[in-house]
């Protein structure tokens, strides 16, 4: 009860002079609205980065080995890898680790020249096993998938995205009909569901699967891999599963100290919290302006306190005659103070969404609207208004009372 | 129920020279009393009201309220004594602006160990016969209602001592009167009342005039037919 009614006489107090009343707001208003796009919007970037993340790569349980040391960087292709990764590497890891339940074994190459009689385009091909789309969580639209059989006898099979298909087939009829893949003809078996854009923005569709065999016999002619994905059992595992296979890959490859490792693992879960953060760095400007407003708005709060402290001394040499201790008249003022930045910071944030409600209402996305950045400007603003409050709740405490109400 | 016994407060004045406003002040006062404290400015009769109204602990000396030694406390206490035992009237009202009648008069309210209870209030403005004026602010009402605001304000805790300071400075003569008639009337029903004032005609409502001059008490006699406001209202 007391609570609310000091609450009350402090909305009284702040709506005496009420432009010093909004200015003294404007610097919270304009720091939580940047404050509130910033989370919100850094928010729903890392959740549809990693949303596009899991659904390249299917199953984020994984453990990917590449070959070459754990220098090397950039996505693989079958002509600039090193040789080192062999398939037999893969089916070893599969057979001697026990916390590995599967692995796929992929060749891969980048800007294969594809063509159907005159059309020609090009686009990423993968030689994968029947089991693919099973661990990668994906799947056909039209027609199937290569089956053990079509693996086992090098089959001239394919299965496309549709992004391949738009440009060979601009009829959309593709199925059953037979498109050149690196100078090999092979038969369309299966479209490939779409599965949209990437965690980059491009294209996830633009790409052929043939089956392992046929791509390291027919297409290239070369056994080496450029990955092995490796499913674990128990996501936990991770790091004890990367000791064993390095223990593993080492022997087999010949390797002793001090040479290096011929190979790599990456973590899709790790590769996803990079991108995840890196996608939300463009943040960093508009969270300054959001700090800056922030600062200047405490000041600006602290500056205009003290200064009404002097035309509010009778005020508080009243109240102290009324009974107020010091403590009262402290608490009075941040109460005050609070109200302002907490007042400033609802119709911040009330800015922010209702501004993008309207926004995002064009462009036919959620509008934003997160808990946690709601939660962030209440703490914000209570810090505010706490740290550039007590110094002029102080002051005004400090008041001797009968200086205070002299005439 | 006041006594203060040879009491002296001294001030440094520019930081060096000490300054006695108040010189060896004895004074009693019992309850019920309604005592005027006359002076003219300088007199030092604002700092025996400051000591009375426990603003100000005297430098020597005892004051006893309500046998409670006031000299002893710290400014929490004599903050909580302020707030149970002392209801102040000031010259210029001090109500607070944009604010109703009744949360003016609620505002000690805040500060009291009591529970918070609105009728209180409600019926302070009952008595200064505001009751129909509580939601109105302080700014709508003519000087002499916000002096009886002022006035429920100062009752609503039901204080041992009502101190007035020049209660009808600001006000004209028949507002002044009116006030004056409110405050003989809460005497009358019991209230306890000290009244400082630099008028000799104000003061001689009371029943009893202390008068001040250099820090000392000059006189201390009672006034044997007290005017009567009320009388003096309706008379013209």
């Amino acid at each position: 009860m007391k609570w609310r009614v000091s609450t009350r006489l402090a909305l009284r107090a702040l709506s005496v002079h009420k432009l010093r009343t909004f200015f003294m707001m404007l610097g919270v208003i304009v720091g939580i609205a940047t404050l509130t796009v910033i989370v919100s919007l850094g928010q729903r970037t890392r959740q549809q980065v990693m949303e596009r993340f899991k659904n390249m790569v299917g199953s984020l349980d994984t453990v990917v080995v590449r070959p070459g040391s754990p220098a090397t960087r950039g996505m693989a292709s079958m002509s600039d890898v090193e040789p080192t990764l062999l398939r037999a590497d893969a089916e070893a890891i599969a057979r001697e680790i026990p916390l590995i339940r599967r692995v796929a074994p992929v060749q891969n190459a980048s800007g294969v020249e594809m063509k159907v009689s005159d059309l020609n385009t090009t686009a990423a091909v993968f030689g994968v096993t029947s089991d693919w789309l099973e661990l990668r969580n994906e799947s056909v639209a039209e027609g199937g998938f290569f089956t053990a059989s079509d693996e086992e006898g090098l089959a001239r099979a394919a299965v496309i995205g549709k992004d391949v298909v738009k440009a060979l087939f601009p009829d959309g009829d593709a199925l059953g009909k037979t498109i050149k893949i690196n100078n090999v003809n092979c038969e369309v078996k299966g479209i490939l569901k779409s599965r949209g854009v990437g965690p980059g923005g491009g294209s996830m569709d633009n790409l052929a699967y043939v089956p392992l065999s046929t791509f390291s016999r027919r297409l290239y002619n070369q056994d080496h891999l450029t990955m092995a994905i490796a499913e674990l059992k128990d996501p936990r595992d991770s790091d004890r599963a990367i000791e064993q296979m390095t223990a593993l890959l080492r022997e087999r490859h010949g390797i002793v100290p001090p040479a290096e490792d011929d190979f790599q693992f990456t973590s899709p879960r790790a590769s996803m919290e990079r991108m995840a953060s890196m996608a939300t760095r463009f943040n960093t400007l508009l969270t300054l302006v959001a700090a800056v407003s922030l600062l200047v708005g405490g000041v600006v709060i602290m500056n205009l306190m003290l200064s009404s402290i002097t035309e509010r001394r009778k005020e508080i040499g009243l109240r102290r005659s009324l009974g107020a201790k010091k403590r009262d008249i402290t608490l009075q003022f941040l109460l005050e103070s609070l109200v302002v930045t907490l007042l400033g910071g609802a119709i911040g944030a009330g800015l922010a969404v209702g501004g993008s409600y309207a926004l995002f209402a064009l462009a036919n996305l959620p509008p934003l609207l997160s808990w946690q950045a709601l939660s962030l400007a209440l703490v914000c603003c209570v810090f505010i208004g706490i740290v550039f409050g007590i110094q002029p709740a102080r002051r005004a405490a400090s008041l001797d009372p009968i200086e205070a109400l002299r005439e | 129920m006041i006594e203060i016994d040879n009491v002296t407060k001294t001030y440094l004045k520019d930081g060096k020279n000490e300054v006695k406003a108040l010189d060896r002040v004895t004074l009693t006062i019992s309850a019920g009393e309604f005592v005027a404290i006359a002076g003219q400015s300088g007199s030092g009769k604002s700092s025996l009201l400051n000591v009375l109204g426990c603003l100000d602990r005297p430098t020597s000396g005892r004051y006893r309220l309500d046998d409670v030694d006031v000299a002893s406390l710290d400014d929490d206490a004599l903050s909580e004594l302020r707030n149970a035992k002392i209801g102040f009237v000031f010259q210029s009202f001090n109500l607070l602006p944009r604010t109703t009648a009744l949360e003016n008069v609620e505002l000690p309210l805040l500060y009291s160990q009591r529970p918070f209870e609105r009728r209180r209030a409600e019926a302070a403005l009952d008595t200064v016969g505001l009751g129909d004026r509580k939601s109105h602010f302080a700014s709508e009402l003519s000087g002499g209602e916000q002096q009886r605001v002022a006035i429920a304000r100062a009752l609503i805790n039901d204080p041992a001592l009502v101190l007035a300071d020049e209660p009808t400075g600001n006000l004209d003569s028949r507002a002044g009167l009116e006030i004056m008639a409110l405050l003989q009337d809460l005497n009358r029903k019991g209230r306890t009342i000290v009244m400082v004032t630099h008028d000799p005609a104000l003061a001689e409502h009371a029943q009893r005039i202390v008068r001040v001059k250099d820090g000392r008490i000059e006189g201390d006699a009672a006034v044997t037919a007290p005017r009567e406001a009320g009388t003096a209202l309706s008379g013209g």
